[in-house]
């Protein structure tokens, strides 16, 4: 006997963590007896259930966790296609991976001198002007004085 | 003075110093001393727990003996004096009875020495065939500075720098990023607003830096990131260590300043200084004293150990120039700043030949009032027949005559002449002459330091989306190359958190014979930029000099760009690539001049005082919340995806240790480039 659960995913799919809608999931019990495609299976169920909300299923048998979409057939059964979750499933050990990281929400990881157009600036522009001080003093260039050059001592 | 092989007595100095390796037992020093009566104490001593050497023939030693003096036969720590005696040849103690002798024993090759009391058998003085010799212990760095004593070493005369603050990557600074012409000292500095100071936590990091360099070489060592930390003591070769932080400010970062880590009220700053004539620098450690400066208390070192510091400054140290590309270690690969020495261009003494005291001219520095009567003089019949039997043309006789912006520093005052003849009523005009450190022809105007700090912290600062110019009188408006005075930056941070100064300083150099004006942009007395222009307006006394003055004009305006405005405007537009979006738009603007030449004649007119310019993009206020869906620039590759968090993006990722299929790790591995919220 084989238990699958059908559970309501609330996350992106590029979730390493899923989140699912609290005390919605279901517990199926039944017996698999054709083959099947562990990374793609397709269920078919018969249930009075209605499992027209349910887009996610664990399958502890195939140790996968699985997106999937429930279409309805006559005389509740339910035909299930199923899609592996790689990123759930491996979690863990992705996690543990090494990797050349282009980009992250991270910011101690983060290089911000690095241009791969992370930002993007607006067409205005802003241009600001600074003198110079010494000691909190302006020096300027104006004291004319006359010079005149004779020959001889 | 500083003690020499020749004073050392010779006495019989053992072969091995495996044999002088153990300290001598309590027993032995307690029969030695205990004869020995009252210790002679110099007036106000402080009370130490070294070994102290003094360089005047005086060697003060601690000892820890203990007294029978009472019955409880309490330990007391006692200081022995040893002086020289007048023979020369031993350091005799003058004694109740029984005397000892201090010698020293040195080692060449290891360049270490030790010091050791030979003492008599009692009463039995002369006898130098039987002695005993224990040796008084003492440090590694005490040994090498007995070394340097005995051998004759000469101290050098240090003339201290101070550094401005510490860049660079782990254990490695360049001495260029961090020496400025501040001098420290040691009298006293300003203590560190509290609020302005970060604390390192993490003592596994300070054990890596230490693994990462000889434990003998340097008592520091650089953390990276702005952290270092320093060996203050150490105690049965356990070491401990400050952990220290950078002083970060808006107006000064002068020296480096640390908390002691486990006290809040024991305050502590490290300073390093460093003299590059004697290729020294020394850690020290600054007190709070509890008022608003701090005492300077040097860490003594040895020579050896100071030149080991100096050269860790250099980043020359060896396995310590630190890896362009990273070490493997970390992620701080790719910081290049402290890594690359450069050679110092310092700024040049001003010239002193300026041809005044030749006497074949005279530059005068008349008043209005002078000219006057000048031009009296000139159009008066009889001084006009003066001046023709000596000149042809009279008007040779004057050689210039013009204007210039500013007044010179050295004259004096005399009658003046043209040609021999006295020009009547001038009898104290103005006139250069050279002054006691130069020319006077010459003069030097500081307009002061300027510093550009990082607004955003990214690429955002740097070229081509910020750009610089300086508005230089006289000269006109150059470019300047904004990554060159942006720098260094730190590496991380919020967007918008200011990075570190950068300073710079502005010179002028007038030649007030020729108006010819320099303008010099310096870092740490450094030059880097030089500007050539002219700042005289001639003035006309002759036809022939009005037309000189003409063609000054003429010259000054063909030295407008002849085009007011180019620029970007053909530029072309490249769909979709936005990672050049931020420069398409910037070569997409027209590139306009701010002026044209303001040399020669037309300086006149010219603004009066040098400016920055400095245009910076503008970016939009959701900036910071674009990292939660298309994440920021990382480039990192020594972390685990365990380590970010967020939206995460790779390059690309080896998909070890993951028991699935092939078809899986495909998709693993697609996702991760597309995206991932770790």
């Amino acid at each position: 006997m084989t238990t699958i659960t059908l559970r309501r995913c609330k996350s992106e799919k590029i979730h390493l963590t899923k989140e699912f809608v609290a005390d919605a999931d279901i517990a199926l019990q039944g017996e698999i007896k054709t083959e099947i495609d562990i990374l793609n299976p397709i269920l078919q169920i018969k249930t009075s259930t209605d499992l027209s909300l349910y887009n996610y299923v664990e399958i502890p048998l195939f140790n996968r966790k699985y997106f999937c979409n429930c279409r309805g057939l006559q005389g509740n059964m339910w035909e299930i296609n199923c899609h592996v979750d790689v990123l759930s499933t491996y979690a863990s050990e992705i996690k543990a991976c090494k990797a050349f990281v282009q980009r992250t929400a991270s910011e101690s990881k983060t290089n911000y001198y690095m241009n791969d157009g992370a930002f993007y600036p607006e067409q205005r522009t802003v241009t600001t002007y600074h003198t110079f001080k010494d000691g909190g003093k302006i020096t300027r260039l104006n004291d004319w004085q006359y010079y005149l050059i004779a020959a001889g001592k | 003075m500083a003690l020499t092989l020749s004073n050392i007595p010779n006495l019989s100095i053992p072969v091995s110093m495996e044999e002088f390796l153990s300290p001598p037992t309590l027993s032995d020093t307690r029969q030695l001393f205990s004869t020995l009566g009252s210790p002679m104490l110099p007036d106000g001593a402080a009370v130490s727990t070294d070994y102290t050497f003094y360089e005047d023939d005086h060697v003060k030693i601690f000892v820890r003996t203990q007294s029978y003096m009472s019955q409880n036969r309490a330990f007391i720590n006692q200081y022995i004096i040893y002086d020289k005696d007048n023979s020369g040849n031993a350091f005799l103690l003058n004694a109740m009875s029984g005397q000892a002798y201090i010698s020293f024993a040195f080692d060449e090759t290891a360049h270490l020495a030790y010091w050791l009391i030979a003492r008599s058998q009692f009463n039995n003085y002369t006898n130098f065939n039987d002695r005993s010799y224990g040796v008084l212990g003492g440090t590694d760095a005490q040994k090498l500075r007995c070394y340097e004593l005995i051998a004759g070493a000469q101290t050098p005369i240090y003339t201290w720098h101070s550094l401005e603050g510490l860049y660079g990557n782990q254990l490695s600074l360049g001495l260029s990023q961090i020496k400025d012409e501040y001098i420290g000292d040691g009298s006293a500095v300003n203590l560190a607003p509290d609020s302005n100071i970060e604390r390192l936590t993490q003592a596994s990091r300070m054990d890596n830096i230490f693994a990462n360099i000889g434990e003998n070489f340097v008592p520091i060592a650089y953390a990276g990131d702005n952290y270092i930390a320093a060996r203050v003591y150490y105690d049965n070769d356990f070491y401990q260590y400050e952990e220290l932080a950078f002083f970060t400010a808006d107006n000064d970062t002068t020296p480096v300043y640390s908390y002691h880590i486990n006290t809040d009220y024991d305050k502590k700053y490290l300073q390093i200084i460093y003299d590059d004539d004697a290729e020294a620098a020394r850690v020290s450690i600054i007190k709070d004293l509890g008022s608003n400066t701090c005492s300077y208390n040097q860490e003594s070192f040895d020579q050896t150990t100071e030149h080991n510091l100096w050269l860790w400054l250099q980043g020359n140290q060896d396995g310590d120039s630190g890896d362009p590309y990273g070490d493997g270690s970390d992620d701080d690969g790719g910081d290049n700043f402290g890594l690359t020495p450069e050679d110092p261009l310092p700024f040049q003494s001003m010239p002193t030949a300026s041809g005044l005291a030749t006497g074949l001219f005279t530059v005068y520095n008349p008043t209005d009032t002078e000219l006057q009567y000048l031009a009296d003089f000139l159009w008066d019949p009889d001084a006009i027949g003066v001046l023709e039997k000596l000149f042809t043309e009279p008007e040779n006789a004057i050689i210039a005559f013009y204007m210039l912006p500013v007044a010179p520093d050295h004259t004096s005052n005399k009658q003046m002449k043209l040609a021999n003849a006295n020009v009547p009523n001038c009898t104290g005009v103005k006139y250069l002459t050279d002054g006691s450190d130069g020319s006077g022809r010459y003069k030097e105007i500081n307009f002061g330091s300027f510093s550009i700090k990082p607004k955003f912290d990214s690429y955002l600062d740097f070229n081509p989306y910020t750009t610089l110019k300086i508005y230089l009188p006289y000269i006109g408006v150059q470019n300047l190359n904004v990554d060159e005075f942006m720098c260094p930056a730190q590496k991380s941070g919020a967007i918008g958190k200011t990075g570190y100064n950068n300073t710079f300083t502005l010179k002028y150099r007038i030649d007030l014979v020729t108006g010819v004006v320099s303008a010099f942009i310096l870092r740490n007395n450094d030059v880097r930029y030089q500007f050539t222009g002219k700042c005289g307006m001639t003035l006309p006394i002759t036809g022939r000099n009005y037309d000189n003055a003409i063609s000054g004009i003429l010259t000054a305006v063909a030295g407008v760009a002849t085009t007011v405005a180019s620029g970007g405007a053909t530029a072309p537009m490249v769909a979709g690539a936005s990672a050049t979006a931020a420069g398409t738009v910037s070569a997409m603007k027209e590139r306009v001049y701010h002026s044209g030449n303001l040399s020669g004649e037309a300086s006149i007119f010219a603004y009066d005082t040098p400016y920055l310019i400095i245009t910076r993009p503008n970016i939009p206020e959701s900036t910071k919340d674009t990292k939660k869906f298309v994440g920021l620039p990382s480039y990192k590759t020594q972390n685990t995806l365990s380590s970010f968090s967020g939206f995460t993006k790779v390059f690309d990722a080896h998909i070890d240790n993951v028991s699935c299929t092939d078809e899986e790790k495909n998709e693993i591995l697609q996702l991760l480039k597309e995206g991932v919220i770790i």
